[in-house]
């Protein structure tokens, strides 16, 4: 290096032997169907699993003769159109306007990031919390009806699994959302 | 013109002035070739998107690397999410080739290794300043004020030297 180190390493930086990339119009067209089309994928899986849980729910309510089974199904199937309305107002639907990605860096990321960490955050209030009178009354349900001492300790056991996944689930979130705004605070502390 | 044309004409513009900063930029962020190339591929067809609405109301290399500093932050977020963290050693250099080409390569490669592990805003300013832009354009691409600019700017420039004077190029 010469007596200017980080003037070298500029020019050595730029001297850099790179393959030069331009699409042509075509590619760039089926690259921005395809991207159209992932997005509609996605948002067509999301909603069709929810409707699959609505559907068996309410089917279970129909078909149930027990007042508590069936009022505990309609509330998971209520729950499941909850959190499928919250996706769909969040965005979930509308991909970004094309100019969006040419915002300043600082913007972008904020913008980022504070859409994960919401997501992340109120994931109780939007995802886990919809579900969970449903799944009490369901379970309840299946308690009331139990046969002897056995079968109420496997609801027991099921509940219990139930509270252990929904619990570490929204700790996992809680972290990731608590990670995220760190990250938001340092942004907004930058001079 | 038709709005179409005029996207397209203007994509292969910026492409031929900046296509080869968008490679350098996916080169020192992704080491896996073939994710490099979907970075590069993606970066390319986000812009080409967003030139349908340029308003003009910043220049197109400012424009160009907010997309790719954007485009490549999303990406990089996304690895980590993914548990992908391809170590950029890449391959050793040719000893065959002169001892300066060598000794430069060598650079390059420690300052993509250095680059890969600042925060967000750290990298970008550090690539944008190698790629030879001014403090002041630096800050309208990433937002950040002058003296947050400045300040990276000192601070990278202390750590490359330091770099550079315990390990040599």
């Amino acid at each position: 290096m010469s007596s200017d180190p980080l003037d070298s390493l500029r020019q050595a930086w730029v001297d850099q032997t790179i393959e030069l990339t331009q699409l042509e119009a075509d590619e760039l067209r089926r690259g921005a169907s395809r991207l159209e089309r992932q997005v509609r994928w996605r948002n067509l899986g999301e909603y069709l699993a929810g409707v699959l849980v609505v559907g068996f729910f309410a089917g279970t309510a129909w078909e149930s003769s027990d007042p508590v089974t069936q009022a505990g199904a309609l509330l998971v199937a209520a729950g499941a159109l909850s959190i499928m309305g919250t996706l769909w107002r969040r965005g979930g639907v509308a991909p970004m306007p094309p100019e969006a990605v040419a915002q300043q860096c600082l913007a972008w990321r904020r913008q980022e990031l504070e859409r994960q960490r919401a997501l992340l955050a109120g994931v109780w209030r939007w995802y886990l919390g919809p579900l969970v009178p449903g799944l009490g009354l369901l379970l309840l349900a299946r308690a009331l009806q139990a046969d002897g001492p056995g079968e109420l300790a496997a609801v027991g056991a099921v509940a219990l699994l139930c509270a252990l996944l929904f619990g570490g689930v929204g700790r996992m979130n809680r972290a990731a959302a608590r990670s995220l705004e760190a990250e938001l605070a340092a942004l907004r502390e930058e001079p | 013109v038709d709005p179409e044309t005029d996207q397209r004409e203007r994509y292969r513009r910026v492409t031929a002035a900046h296509g080869d900063a968008i490679a350098r930029l996916a080169r020192s962020l992704e080491a896996d070739p073939q994710r490099r190339i979907e970075l590069v591929q993606e970066i390319h067809l986000q812009l080409w998107r967003s030139l349908a609405r340029f308003d003009g109301r910043c220049s197109e290399r400012t424009w160009v690397f907010r997309v790719a500093h954007n485009v490549a932050a999303s990406h990089v977020d996304a690895e980590r999410r993914a548990g992908r963290t391809c170590p950029l050693d890449g391959d050793p250099p040719d000893p065959t080739l002169p001892s300066d080409v060598i000794e430069r390569r060598q650079a390059v490669a420690v300052v993509q290794r250095l680059v890969r592990g600042l925060p967000p805003l750290d990298r970008q300013v550090v690539l944008l300043y190698l790629e030879g832009l001014e403090a002041a354009e630096i800050g309208e691409i990433t937002g950040a004020s002058a003296n947050a600019v400045a300040i990276r700017l000192h601070r990278v420039k202390a750590l490359l030297a330091r770099r550079f004077q315990e390990k040599g190029p």
